[in-house]
């Protein structure tokens, strides 16, 4: 539930064609090979199918799991794209009691993380829960309620979770930069309703795609939510195969499915998308909206906070009261001791993970204006894939590298590599900087507005050399991107659940691994504390959207590594 | 900086045989591609010492990147780029831009936001400085007092020891340009390559900020290469014009020579309004035009004695060499009029149905429909041009690539 980062920031803010610097070209070739590797290992993978491997796949749960797979992908994508643009439409071609904070609040479920939000969910709806347990005694014990651990309640967290990626994509796209193209459609003598099916919902299907595909690849590397609702995904096959049998065969093989099926979306992306191109027109006034007066009005301020109750107030609040109950304060000590042990080692992985991050996205950053070419561009393009893709592929793709370096390693003598991904963070660092690097570039690269081709080029007209206008120019330039750009990792760092899962040594907790495990076992108050902590450092980049919110959606989005610019990219320049 | 210059002219010996100091900067056949486009296709200029040198040519035409090209922003796809003696962009040879003594002003200033205007003007010094010290370790104290009195220096040339301290954000248009000329300036760079430096200033602004530039590069003694796509900034800026088109330079003059002896087509209607009519020889070193006859400087030894020679020539008439009288005889309509304020210009059908443009004082008052008689007034000899190019036309002009035609 990574915020959505901006990624391609070069296009349309004039080319860097300079002089090829051969350094500063390996430099960035360098840093873009950490996310490239692990996803060709598994791209390679994918072409080279072992069919002993696949055919015992197949004659155990592979159809099931496919098919469970493709449920939920529909599922959280058509409940993600009618919840996001349905309420994008509310709040930015109408008016309602509440509506300027709800549109900016409306974003928050981003800041939950669906790991924790569904055993909340499971605890208060579950056949013990409250919920159930108070429709019984009030119809006797056979009334009806739907079955919570399935397809569809696994969906209705991931939506309620993931639905801002759409919202916030789709409330850019209707809010500004279809204000012009809508006012000439009313002149043109359309009605309002008419202007909203023929000239909003298709001017926003490039951004209504984008989000639908973000949606679906976080939906694809969650293999942790969705055991809690026995749901049995392919990524959840991975996990099972790796953990429970160390196969790397096999799970490599299905992380090579995985790969097939993103790549199967990202290209339906683009067929949505057609030829259309994100819209950039910068001072949109937004849609006139239209006033809902009575119980109109106040219908779509209770629906919007009823949305946002489900997914962050209820929550919010349970995970509160569980935190101060008694329950744990049985096993304090030992729970307390546990928890600052947990929060060490994600402190630690976060920082290590956020200095790597914005070290690489400085190199490219960097390496891009000083060495141009359409080589070191590309390079900086594929740099990004690492947050297109799953996670759980990169995680994959971290461990058949490192077995990969094994034989090599003990041949001249070294330990070997395969301890240092099983016996140390090595692996979960490399993995998360490989996904992560996007998100530090897309902060920098945010931050490097004021920084323009031609200032480069001036400095090194004036003598300065590429290290030195690294540290004159380019460094106090993107100084205050730096800050961002650790911090949005390091947030990430913490929530990040599948990937640490995958690759963490043997005894190694962090606070996500901890709630999950916990939750795993039912032993949802001791989960409370860790959780809210991982809620709370969530919400810190929403608040700072927030504030920039004031002149536009500054949350950036992803649009991953393609040649379309990013939608948000117009905001507040 | 005049150190390298004497000791490169001590080296080599072509130059002093010559009789002249080697170009401070020049290219020769340079070419760029971009995606197999050619941007820049063989083009040579030169720039002598001190010498202001204008570059214009619609938008798109390579002129930017031929500047970024001699800055060394750009690596040649062939050719070579010299600096005085010293081969920095070539075949075998290469000089990144940081090692190159040129400066370069952008459109956009380009200022660092997080300097003081002080401390733009001293990026330069402290860089030149710093490489001054892999050698001289010792000098450190003295470079920092010569470097103030340098930037006071520079300061006091565009006048702007006021604001030494203000932030770029706190500079109107024309202070950044002057904070942006200053910068280029300190290090006192042999030539200064300039990229449409006015093209972001108010149209009000723009002469008088463009006339400060070229007294401050007059002052400073540089040689500067001026990109614009404004003929009327080319004409009025430097020494020499070169005008550019699809990557080719068609002709590089002084400004007069440009406009009154194009060297091609082209060049005639990019630099003025033109119109073009048809002209035979009349035998006597003359051309008859429908307009009457006009004297043709050097047509002789361009065209042989054959009639096909003769054949498909016409002169160019610019609007301010076409004069006329109302007659209701004259074989000439005025069929449109427009008021530009100080000067009228009417467009005149002739009998052959041509159309021509004449520019008249205010004072002339021809209405629309009135029967004129007109004749050309040109006061020198006009452009002679066959096809797209010129074979003759008032004076010569030595070493205008693209201009005259060799006879053979």
């Amino acid at each position: 539930m990574t915020p959505v980062i901006q990624l391609v920031g070069q296009r349309g803010r004039g080319r860097c064609r300079y002089v090829p610097r051969p350094g500063w070209r390996a430099a960035v070739l360098a840093a873009a090979a950490v996310p490239v590797l692990p996803v060709a290992v598994i791209a390679v993978e994918t072409l080279t199918p072992s069919p002993a491997v696949w055919a015992q796949l197949w004659d155990t749960r592979l159809p099931a799991m496919l098919a469970t797979t493709a449920a939920l992908l529909v599922v959280a994508g058509l409940g993600t794209l009618a919840l996001g643009t349905g309420l994008a439409w509310l709040v930015t071609a109408h008016d309602f009691p509440g509506r300027q904070t709800l549109s900016w609040l409306l974003v928050l479920p981003i800041a939950m993380p669906a790991y924790i939000l569904g055993f909340v969910f499971l605890a208060l709806l579950d056949h013990a829960g409250p919920a159930q347990t108070a429709l019984r005694t009030v119809f006797g014990p056979d009334v009806w309620f739907p079955e919570i651990r399935s397809v569809l309640g696994a969906g209705v967290v991931l939506t309620l979770t993931l639905y801002p990626y759409v919202y916030l994509l789709a409330r850019s796209a209707i809010g500004e930069h279809a204000a012009a193209t809508v006012d000439v459609a009313r002149t043109l003598g359309l009605s309002r309703w008419r202007t909203a099916t023929r000239v909003v919902l298709p001017l926003a299907r490039p951004s209504l795609a984008a989000g639908g595909a973000l949606v679906a690849m976080e939906t694809l590397t969650d293999f942790a939510t969705v055991q809690y609702f026995n749901v049995e995904t392919v990524s959840v096959g991975i996990y099972r195969i790796w953990n429970g049998m160390l196969d790397r065969g096999a799970a490599s093989e299905l992380a090579g499915l995985v790969l097939v099926i993103a790549l199967a979306l990202l290209a339906g992306e683009r067929l949505l998308r057609g030829r259309a191109r994100y819209h950039q027109s910068t001072g949109g006034r937004g849609v006139a909206p239209v006033r809902l007066t009575g119980w109109r009005g106040w219908l779509a301020t209770g629906g919007c906070v009823g949305v946002l109750a489900a997914a962050v107030g209820i929550p919010t609040l349970q995970l509160l009261a569980w935190s101060g109950l008694p329950a744990w304060g049985g096993q304090a000590g030992l729970a307390q001791g546990r928890f600052v042990i947990n929060l060490a080692n994600s402190g630690l992985l976060a920082a290590v993970t956020a200095g790597l991050c914005v070290a690489l996205a400085l190199v490219v950053a960097h390496g891009t204006r000083m060495a141009g070419g359409s080589v070191t561009r590309r390079a900086a393009r594929l740099s990004m894939v690492g947050y297109a893709v799953p996670g759980v592929i990169l995680a994959v793709g971290v461990l058949v590298l490192f077995t990969g370096l094994d034989a090599p390693m003990e041949a001249v003598g070294l330990p070997g590599a395969r301890p240092l991904v099983t016996g140390t963070l090595m692996g979960v660092v490399v993995a998360y900087v490989a996904r992560f690097v996007a998100v530090a570039y897309g902060a920098l690269d945010a931050g490097a507005e004021r920084l323009s081709p031609s200032m480069t080029m001036s400095a090194l007209a004036l003598r300065a050399s590429g290290t030195r206008v690294l540290t004159r120019v380019h460094l106090p330039l993107l100084r205050g991107g730096l800050g961002v750009a650790a911090v949005l990792v390091a947030i990430d760092a913490i929530k990040e659940l599948p990937m640490v899962l995958l690759l963490r040594p043997f005894g190694f907790e962090s606070l996500s691994v901890r709630v999950w495990t916990l939750a795993g076992e039912s032993l949802w108050a001791q989960a409370a504390l860790p959780a809210l902590v991982i809620v709370a450092v969530s919400a810190v980049p929403v608040v700072v959207l927030f504030r920039r919110s004031t002149t536009g959606p500054g949350m950036p989005a992803l649009a991953a590594a393609d040649d379309s610019p990013p939608p948000h990219q117009a905001v507040g320049r | 900086m005049s150190e390298a210059v004497t000791d490169a002219s001590a080296t080599r010996s072509d130059a002093a045989r010559a009789g002249a100091a080697p170009p401070v900067l020049a290219a020769a056949g340079v070419t760029k591609r971009f995606e197999g486009v050619s941007a820049v296709d063989g083009v040579d200029v030169a720039l002598a010492s001190g010498e202001i040198l204008s570059l214009v040519g619609p938008s798109g035409c390579g002129k930017s990147t031929l500047l970024r090209l001699l800055a060394g922003l750009e690596r040649a796809d062939h050719g070579t780029v010299t600096m005085g003696e010293q081969t920095v962009d070539g075949p075998r040879a290469w000089v990144a831009p940081e090692d190159r003594n040129a400066g370069v002003v952008f459109q956009d200033h380009a200022l660092f936001p997080h300097l003081s205007v002080a401390d733009n003007v001293a990026f330069g010094l402290i860089e030149a400085d710093r490489r001054g010290h892999s050698r001289r370790r010792s000098r450190r104290r003295g470079d920092a007092s010569a470097r103030r009195a340098r930037l006071g220096e520079v300061l006091a040339l565009v006048g702007l020891e006021e604001l030494a301290g203000r932030y770029p954000h706190e500079l109107s248009g024309g202070e950044a340009q002057r904070v942006a000329l200053a910068r280029a300036l300190a290090p006192a760079p042999e030539v200064i390559l300039l990229d449409e430096p006015f093209s972001n200033l108010d149209r009000s602004l723009r002469g008088r900020v463009r006339d400060e530039t070229v007294r401050v590069l007059r002052a400073a003694g540089a040689a500067a290469l001026l990109v614009t796509h404004d003929q009327g900034e080319a004409l009025a800026t430097g020494d020499r014009l070169a005008v550019m088109r699809a990557g080719r330079v068609q002709q590089t003059d002084a400004p007069a020579a440009v406009f009154h002896a194009p060297a091609t087509r082209f060049v005639a209607t990019f630099m003025g309004e033109a119109d073009f009519l048809p002209a035979t020889p009349t035998g006597d070193g003359r051309l008859r035009t429908e307009l009457g006859e006009v004297p043709a400087d050097g047509l002789e030894t361009e065209c042989g004695e054959g009639d096909a020679d003769k054949a498909g020539l016409e002169v160019m008439v610019r609007p301010h060499e076409v004069v006329f009288e109302v007659d209701p005889a004259g074989d000439a309509v005025i069929t449109d009029v427009e008021f530009q304020g100080a000067f009228v210009l009417h467009t005149l059908v002739l009998a052959s149905g041509r159309r021509v443009r004449s520019l008249q004082p205010h004072t002339v008052e021809a209405q629309a429909a009135t029967r004129v008689r007109a004749r050309l007034d040109p006061g020198h000899a006009p452009a002679v041009l066959r096809g797209e190019q010129a074979v003759a036309g008032p004076r010569p002009r030595p070493g205008a690539p693209g201009g005259r035609r060799d006879p053979s």
